[in-house]
């Protein structure tokens, strides 16, 4: 048999190579750890609270990346600081209650068979200027006492509208002129006179006819709630529209009664709150002044007072232009109205800084962009008017306080009262009212009913 | 609603003078008188007009009545 070397040759082929197979049993093995239950219990909690800090950590980093989506934190708006006080006694609210209980008790004497001859001749008045209307056909009514009905009359010739310019694509984009859009629409009886420059004679003979008609609701209301007095919550410092309809009925008051009349409460309360020191020029002469006439007509008179009374709440612009025209019942320039407003802060300064600081709080964070702030008219107006209604609530209870039982009706300039009238009653409310009202200046007068 | 009746011409009835457009007040004419007028059309019937007559029944003596909304009752009429 021949002999094989030994050398650095492979393994033929045709040899079968032989594989050794071992089992793994490896001579250093891991070590088998047998915890005991406690252990083990306490990894789970310790892997449980792990998660949870793990998933509330993500849940904070979303929250915080959605936050920075939306902008910086805004920041709350600060509340006004609150307003000057008049020196009351303590239990004023108790004695602010049992006035007016007293009022309501008291009741307003009706002379009926006054009050509807008084009716029959306003219907006679009603149905001649239910004529007139009828009278011009520029117009064709229908109802005259439905608004509906008459809206779709002042449509029909397209009078339905104020006719101001339309907002600008320019404008649409930026935001403004959102007020001028507001103050286009005729939307009540109290926005009919936008269409007077369309059609002035239709407008004026139906607000002659709609106050006639109002007027006389409020008369028949009086009639059939009347059994010799009336009472009502209206007389408890009532405001508005029904102020000025029981106002006409007067003449129908059994027995003698007198009036004592506050001038301008509203300016001598807003003086007094903002220490204003120039006294008020009367609305006669501001129209005079802005309508360049020596005796200005009544209108041009209610159009000082009505853009002096709106300028003394903060209206302006188009709000302003709005209150004014349903005051005076008419159309005044948009921008003659802006000047006369600057002319009256220019007089007033105080009160246009009492004004610009009030408003300074009613600024609002809005958006996702730093420093944008949209004035919030809405809280303004709410809130300025409920503090000028608090005061102006004061001067007429006050003034009812100091006629000693015989107020019958208080509104907030005008009390009504029953009996005969004390010479030294008007002084005797105003020294009531100044001494309250440290510093202020009212005008009382007294008035016979007739 | 009962109607109203208007006027669609001038008439005269007793001292009164109606014109165009105006009410005829209600129980004043006959109802036959009334349907002739109607036929003949001196007067037509509006039933969506109001009638004052009978609105302010307490002023206008009318014996017929007609209830005013609870928009106007509220808007213009004295609260309790």
């Amino acid at each position: 048999m021949p002999k094989i070397e030994k050398t650095n040759q492979l393994t033929p082929m045709y040899e079968e190579q032989k594989i050794t197979e071992h089992e793994h049993s490896p001579f250093l093995r891991p070590p088998i750890h047998f915890d005991p239950p406690a252990r083990r219990e306490q990894d789970a909690a310790a892997h449980k609270a792990a998660v949870a800090a793990a998933s509330s950590e993500a849940a904070e980093r979303e929250m915080a990346y959605l936050r920075g989506l939306s902008g910086p934190a805004r920041v709350p708006r600060a509340e006004p600081p609150p307003l000057r006080g008049p020196a009351l006694p303590e239990d004023f609210a108790e004695q602010a209650g049992a006035i007016d209980e007293a009022i309501y008790d008291r009741g307003v004497a009706i002379h009926r068979d006054q009050l509807l001859s008084l009716g029959r001749a306003r219907f006679a008045e009603l149905l001649e200027k239910d004529r007139s209307v009828r009278s011009l056909q520029r117009v064709l009514f229908n109802d005259l006492t439905s608004w509906p009905d008459v809206a779709a009359s002042f449509a029909s010739v397209s009078a339905l509208s104020a006719h101001l310019p339309p907002r600008k694509m320019k404008e649409q984009m930026s935001g403004a002129g959102e007020g001028r859009e507001k103050a286009n629409k005729i939307e009540d009886w109290q926005d009919l006179w936008k269409a007077a420059q369309q059609e002035p004679e239709p407008v004026r003979n139906v607000y002659a006819f709609h106050d006639a008609f109002a007027s006389l609701v409020f008369g028949q209301s009086l009639l059939l709630q009347s059994d010799g007095k009336v009472r009502s919550h209206l007389f408890c410092s009532g405001k508005g529209a029904k102020v000025g309809y029981f106002n006409e009925w007067l003449p129908s008051l059994s027995g003698p009664h007198f009036r004592i009349v506050i001038g301008q409460p509203l300016f001598s309360v807003l003086a007094w709150l903002c220490k204003e020191p120039t006294p008020l020029t009367p609305p006669v002469d501001l129209a005079a002044d802005w309508f360049g006439k020596r005796a200005p007509s009544p209108s041009q008179i209610k159009v000082a007072e009505a853009i002096l009374e709106g300028w003394l709440v903060g209206l302006s612009s188009w709000n302003l232009w709005n209150v004014v025209g349903r005051a005076s019942r008419q159309r005044i320039d948009h921008d003659w109205m802006q000047g006369w407003c600057r002319e009256l802060a220019a007089r007033y300064p105080a009160i246009s800084r009492f004004h610009d600081g009030i408003s300074s709080y009613f600024w609002t964070q809005v958006g996702s962009l730093d420093g944008y702030t949209k004035f919030d008219e809405n809280d303004y107006r709410h809130y300025l008017d409920r503090e000028i209604e608090k005061l102006l609530s004061v001067v007429s209870l006050l003034a009812a306080r100091s006629v000693e039982g015989s107020c019958v009706a208080r509104f907030s300039d005008w009390l009504l009262c029953q009996g005969k009238p004390k010479d030294s009653l008007a002084e005797k409310v105003q020294e009531q009212l100044e001494a309250a009202f440290t510093g202020s200046t009212f005008r009382v007068t007294m008035e016979v009913v007739p | 609603m009962r109607p109203t009746l208007i006027f669609l011409h001038h008439t005269d009835l007793g001292d009164r003078k109606f014109r165009f457009g105006e009410e005829l007040p209600p129980g004043v004419l006959p109802a036959t008188v009334v349907d002739q007028w109607l036929d003949s059309g001196r007067l037509k019937e509006y039933p969506e007009r109001r009638s004052l007559y009978r609105v302010f029944a307490p002023f206008s003596g009318c014996k017929e009545r007609e209830q005013l909304t609870e928009d106007e009752l509220t808007s213009y009429s004295l609260p309790k």
